[in-house]
Parts: structure tokens; C-alpha cells; sequence
């Protein structure tokens, strides 16, 4: 009888226990966030992960436009607390100008898989 | 694509190499018929085989290795530039590491039990050197992607590999051992065919005793797995990842019927002349299903789970 209540619990009590528990590392929200106008630059950019990424293989940068006036800063270091929510941060550095902006970024999972997104930004009337 | 027959292959590569041992270590000592000589040469041309999947593991490494830079790398780095800390300080890398360290003792192992196959402490090596193998593939999967239930999804992923091992690996080593090549001109030797039918005649009843307990826990492990990764049972026809997953359950059943099959029905008529032939076609069946279950699986690592689409 032993093997049949242990059968149960996995086949019944499992899925009930952990349904959707595996899902893969997602990003749950950012700062700034997605289509975001800011009246002012930002100083540092935040992500917020559904699971701890590997921080020593995640890179954010920030970019705008094209050609002589493109922008493209790598943002380091990188950091990330030790809380379970906790987001990774960046510090911009110097101080974006008005313009529309898109933070590029590329992080990983535990298991290796490989994120890669880009959330787009306006900075308005920005010194 | 290609990254996905680098996976098949470290697969087909491990459980092969885990048959490889289980013929040396569990089927030949019951091979209580088989004079020492023939037991010598069996175990000799497992360890070749042995040698074979672990030489195939080094190519389907770097493979991955490579694909995981290049999905890492950002425009205008070196192939190469980001392997430091892939490799130190990631959790995919620390599988990595710990894979090839399993497979270069496995091969070690392997190379050093061909020069004494009848020495079953030589075994022990390469048979280490596997279960290295069937426990670190677990740390590059979803199971360790999980933040919750992480032991319990790691370990049945450990169990279906080294059950996966223990069932097709060795009937995979039998098959191979049991098949005569034929030469240049297509033409089979005589004196290969009839060894490659006492062969059969050998193993085949002793398969059970391993099959069995391999079955028991590949299915096992897989229902706990996908218990775990299910948000629900329709999964299992409305999502890419249940579709494949039920396409794989599908067809180890047909390998689990050919099995049974074998067992009750061919098994017993392979004294006969015609009971090898018959025997030797439905393992070959049995065999060519196993490689695409094993190229399945290879394909659930990459698809996302329920949920995430």
C-alpha cells in the first residue's frame, strides 16, 4: 500500500505542489521601464529577473541612434544583491541627453540558457 | 541544428559508453556458459566501444562549448573572449568542466580496461568516469534552471540518464556486438556472422537483468520529471515542449513492447536458426527507435517549457 500512496502523492500531489515552478529565468521589470519618457537621465539602469542570472556573463549597455551621433556605453560594473528579488544594476555615468535611448542587454540562467532583450527609453529635456 | 545533433550525440555517446560498463560489470559475470576467452573478447570490444563514445563526447563538447560562446559573444568580440567566465563562474561552465573531466576519465578508463577486458577491476574506471557523465548532463538541463525543487528535478534527471544507460546502452552494446560488418565488397565473413549469432545467443537472455531495473527507473525519473515541468496535463497536446515529451513517451513504449517481445516471444526461439535473424531485426528496430528518443530529448533541452511561449 506504501507504494501505491507514494505513486498518488507523485502523480496528484506534485503537479499541485509545483505547477509552473521550473519556468525558465524571465525579466520581470526594469528601470527604466519599457517606452518610459523621463524628464530627467537616468543614473543607473535596473533589472529585475523572475530568477538569480549569472551576473559575471550578463552585459547591459545603452545606445542611441546611428552613425556619428550613435551612442553605445557598455555600463559597468555590474551588481546585483543578495536578495532573491533583487535586481542587477548599472551606473550610466556621465549624463544621457535628450534623445531616445535603448538599453541593450544580454544575461543567462543557471541551466545556460541564453536572454537577450532591449527595452527602449526617451530621455526629455535632459541637461 | 547543428547544436542540436552536438546534444544527440553527447547522449547517444553516454548512454553507450554507461552499456559499454554494464556489459563488462553486470551481464558478462552472469554469462555463465561463455568460456573465458569469449567473455575476453566481448569485454575487449565493449571497451572498444566504450573508447569510441568517449572520443565522440570530446567533438560534441567543444560543439556546445561554442554554441553556448556564440550566444553569449556581442558583436565584434572574439570567439573565444567570454570563456573565462563561462567556464569559472557559472553554473553551465562548472557542467561543462565536470563533464570533461567524466569523459577523459571515462576514455582513460576505457583505453586502460581494453589492455586487460578480462580484468573487472579495470571496469571500474571508465564505469566511475560514466556515472561522472549520466550526473553532470543534469547540471546543464532544465532541472538545474529551477529555483525551487531544484534536488529533486536534479536527481530524477540523474536517474533517467543512468536508467537510460543501464536499459539502451546495453542492449545498444549487445546490438553492436551482435552485428557482423560486412567488407569492402558487402560481403559478410562466415566466421564473423557466427560469432555475431553466438553473441546474441549469449546476451540477449541476460538483458533482464538489467533492463528491467534501467526500465523501473527511466520511467520513473520521467514522470517525476515532467510532473515537474507540466503546468498542466494538456500540456502534453497543446504545447510544444508536452508534444514532444508525449512523442517520447510514445515511442519507449514501442521499444518497451519490442523488449517484451523479444524476451517472452524471440527470446526463447533463439536456439533455432531462424530465432537470431528474427531477434537481430527487431533489436535493430528497437535500436533506431532509441536513437530518436534520444534526439528528442535532445530538442525538449532547448524547447521551452509550458508556459513560457
Amino acid at each position: 500500500m506504501a507504494w501505491r500512496s507514494g505513486l498518488a502523492l507523485l502523480l496528484v500531489g506534485v503537479p499541485a505542489l509545483v505547477s509552473a515552478s521550473m519556468l525558465h529565468l524571465k525579466l520581470s521589470r526594469s528601470e527604466p521601464a519599457a517606452n518610459a519618457v523621463l524628464t530627467a537621465a537616468p543614473r543607473q539602469v535596473k533589472l529585475w529577473f523572475t530568477q538569480k542570472p549569472e551576473l559575471t556573463v550578463t552585459s547591459i549597455k545603452v545606445t542611441s541612434g546611428s552613425g556619428a551621433t550613435s551612442v553605445e556605453r557598455a555600463l559597468v560594473p555590474l551588481a546585483r544583491a543578495d536578495g532573491a528579488d533583487a535586481p542587477i544594476s548599472a551606473p550610466v555615468g556621465a549624463p544621457l541627453a535628450a534623445g531616445r535611448y535603448q538599453i541593450v542587454w544580454r544575461t543567462m540562467a543557471r541551466d545556460g540558457h541564453v536572454l537577450k532583450g532591449v527595452i527602449p527609453f526617451d530621455v526629455r529635456g535632459a541637461r | 541544428m547543428e547544436w542540436i545533433i552536438a546534444r544527440w550525440v553527447t547522449f547517444v555517446a553516454t548512454v553507450l559508453a554507461t552499456g559499454a560498463c554494464v556489459l563488462a560489470l553486470a551481464l558478462l559475470p552472469r554469462a555463465s556458459s561463455a568460456d573465458d576467452e569469449t567473455r575476453r573478447r566481448i569485454a575487449r570490444d565493449a571497451a572498444r566501444i566504450g573508447i569510441a563514445a568517449a572520443l565522440a563526447l570530446i567533438p560534441a563538447g567543444l560543439l556546445r562549448l561554442a554554441d553556448q560562446l556564440l550566444a553569449l559573444r556581442s558583436d565584434g568580440d572574439p570567439l573565444f573572449a567570454g570563456a573565462g567566465p563561462l567556464l569559472m563562474s557559472t553554473m553551465w561552465g562548472s557542467g561543462f568542466l565536470a563533464q570533461s573531466a567524466a569523459t577523459l576519465l571515462a576514455l582513460v578508463g576505457f583505453v586502460h580496461a581494453h589492455g586487460a577486458p578480462g580484468a573487472r577491476h579495470r571496469w571500474i574506471m571508465p564505469a566511475l568516469g560514466c556515472l561522472g557523465l549520466c550526473a553532470t548532463l543534469s547540471l546543464q538541463g532544465h532541472a538545474i534552471g529551477s529555483e525551487t525543487y531544484t534536488a529533486l528535478a536534479v536527481a530524477a534527471d540523474i536517474a533517467h540518464v543512468t536508467g537510460a544507460g543501464l536499459w539502451l546502452g546495453g542492449i545498444g552494446v549487445i546490438g553492436l556486438l551482435g552485428v557482423a560488418i560486412p567488407n569492402g565488397d558487402g560481403i559478410v565473413d562466415p566466421v564473423h556472422a557466427t560469432r555475431a549469432d553466438a553473441r546474441l545467443r549469449l546476451l540477449v537472455p541476460l538483458v533482464p537483468a538489467v533492463a528491467l531495473p534501467g526500465v523501473a527507473l527511466l520511467l520513473l525519473s520521467g514522470v517525476t520529471a515532467a510532473v515537474l515541468k507540466l503546468t498542466d496535463v494538456r500540456d502534453l497536446w497543446t504545447d510544444t515542449w508536452g508534444l514532444y515529451a508525449l512523442a517520447k513517451t510514445i515511442l519507449v513504449t514501442i521499444i518497451v513492447a519490442l523488449g517484451a517481445r523479444n524476451w517472452r516471444t524471440l527470446g526463447p526461439r533463439i536456439a533455432r536458426a531462424d530465432g537470431v535473424p528474427a531477434l537481430r531485426r527487431s533489436l535493430i528496430i528497437e535500436l533506431l527507435i532509441a536513437l530518436l528518443v534520444l534526439l528528442i530529448t535532445a530538442v525538449l533541452v532547448v524547447t521551452p517549457l509550458p508556459g513560457e511561449e
